[in-house]
């Protein structure tokens, strides 16, 4: 491999590294945010995510270029096509983000404390921990570690899943004796975007997955 | 800068009724890789081997334009197309040298292959010419390779071996130009990654022309391209240009594979 083709794909891995750790800082703000019930430490996080549209399409032309130019096979193919599809990821997760803290914002010192402590922030933590895992899929290029990570990827968003449902069953169980029904489905909505966080974060590993190990492109093994 | 400005140069080959290169304005930019790259019969080998005047070998062949090489003494460009006298060309192409698709090695030792071209531009003294030859083979990724075996037979060598044997026996001479053509068609892909490796590192100190069939090749270590078709120069730009967004649909069908 050329030595200015594996430069450059590094600086490309780095500069998904740096927007994977701005997403992932900005939900450990959101959990804060949560945990304190503090709308302007969760308006805080959106400090993080500034001109994601801007960086990722910068990474994405950059990758084009690499494939115009280097014309990569087998492994070098897999990662290069799987860093292509990882942006657009990592900008749906950003704007899941982004939504998150919209939709939380305005309601989130009206929200009970059951909700939150029982539901929300355990399921905003295990969010965070898979985009933890995201980041550490990112920075190694160990077959085995990306293997091992996915597994614990898996685990984290299917936990995720299970406390978004039991969110769900809770709110629609407190429903009859809630006046304000609109403000709780907005508050769903609203939380729904941490489990939708983790859902990207599995997508990130899917293809960090085919990139390191081989197989199919979306094949989880 | 340009190391080499070519012209409105056109050549015509002695046994030829038409020429084989109308009117080419290239520039040879200092210190980065350009790749000729078009069609068999395109016209780029023929480009490549004017620039140090090989064609002289041969009688009768006519040259129209100028090539303009670099003084990199006064920074003046001169024009090589007057050059006339035999001393002349040997230090032409001293300074212009050039590597073939086939490796070229002498029937004599690693050493003296390399030594060669010292010694026929005048260095005698014995540690000059070891440090030379081993400068060479060190800047051609060879010396560690070879240094044990230095008094061999360079015939010995693998075909990827000689190529940079040869690649240091041009280095050795502290060219200011340096004419690949084709230098890893005949070599497998472990050895023509080795070549490219180097010809990457050789930028460094020196410009390089490289005509290449390989798009692949070309894409991967030029910073310039040069588009040819019968003869005419068709289109010239950055690489990255060249390849991600070619002016001239010519250029996009071949580098497509639409034609060629």
């Amino acid at each position: 491999m050329l030595k200015t083709y594996s430069n450059q794909l590094d600086e490309i891995n780095e500069k998904i590294v740096v927007i994977a750790n701005n997403i992932l800082e900005a939900n450990n703000v959101i959990l804060n945010g949560l945990v304190e019930c503090d709308k302007d430490l969760l308006d805080s996080a959106k400090e993080s995510l500034k001109n994601m549209s801007s960086k990722t399409t910068e990474i994405d032309n950059n990758i084009i270029k690499m494939l115009a130019l280097y014309s990569p096979e087998a492994r070098d193919l897999r990662l290069v096509v799987s860093l292509f599809k990882i942006t657009n990821e990592l900008l749906r997760a950003s704007s899941n983000t982004r939504s998150f803290i919209a939709g939380l914002s305005n309601y989130c010192t009206e929200l009970d404390t059951v909700t939150v402590k029982d539901f929300a922030v355990p399921m905003q933590k295990s969010t965070v921990d898979c985009l933890i895992t995201v980041v550490a899929m990112l920075k190694t290029t160990c077959s085995d570690e990306t293997q091992e990570l996915f597994n614990k990827l898996l685990i984290g968003e299917s936990k995720t899943d299970d406390l978004y449902e039991l969110l769900q069953e809770s709110v629609f169980k407190q429903a009859p004796n809630i006046e304000d029904f609109g403000k709780f489905t907005k508050i769903l909505s609203a939380l729904r975007k941490s489990e939708k966080i983790a859902d990207r974060s599995l997508d990130v590993g899917t293809l960090l997955l085919f990139a390191r190990v081989g197989g199919e492109m979306g094949v989880r093994e | 800068m340009p190391i080499m400005s070519i012209e409105d140069f056109s050549f015509t080959y002695a046994s030829a009724p038409a020429r084989s290169l109308s009117n080419i304005n290239l520039p040879i930019q200092k210190n980065c890789i350009t790749s000729l790259i078009g069609p068999s019969g395109c016209g780029k080998s023929t480009l490549l081997r004017s620039l140090n005047r090989m064609h002289d070998l041969y009688p009768n062949n006519e040259y129209e334009g100028k090539l303009m090489l670099l003084n990199q003494e006064n920074n003046e460009m001169e024009n090589i197309l007057d050059i006339k006298r035999e001393n002349e060309f040997i230090e032409l192409r001293q300074r212009v040298g050039m590597i073939f698709q086939k490796p070229t090695p002498f029937p004599m030792s690693i050493f003296d292959n390399v030594a060669y071209g010292l010694r026929i531009s005048g260095i005698k003294n014995k540690t000059e010419l070891k440090d030379r030859v081993e400068d060479a083979l060190k800047g051609s990724a060879l010396f560690g390779e070879v240094s044990d075996r230095m008094n061999k037979s360079a015939m010995g060598l693998s075909g990827g071996q000689q190529q940079r044997l040869c690649i240091a026996r041009a280095v050795a001479l502290k060219p200011e130009l340096l004419l690949f053509d084709e230098p890893t068609s005949a070599l497998d892909p472990i050895s023509t990654a080795a070549i490219e490796e180097l010809i990457v590192e050789l930028k460094k100190d020196i410009s390089i022309a490289i005509v290449t069939h390989n798009m692949q090749q070309a894409s991967r270590i030029s910073d310039y391209t040069a588009f040819m078709y019968l003869g005419d120069l068709v289109e010239y730009g950055e690489t990255e240009q060249i390849f991600l967004n070619p002016r001239e649909k010519k250029t996009e069908d071949y580098i497509t594979g639409r034609f060629g």
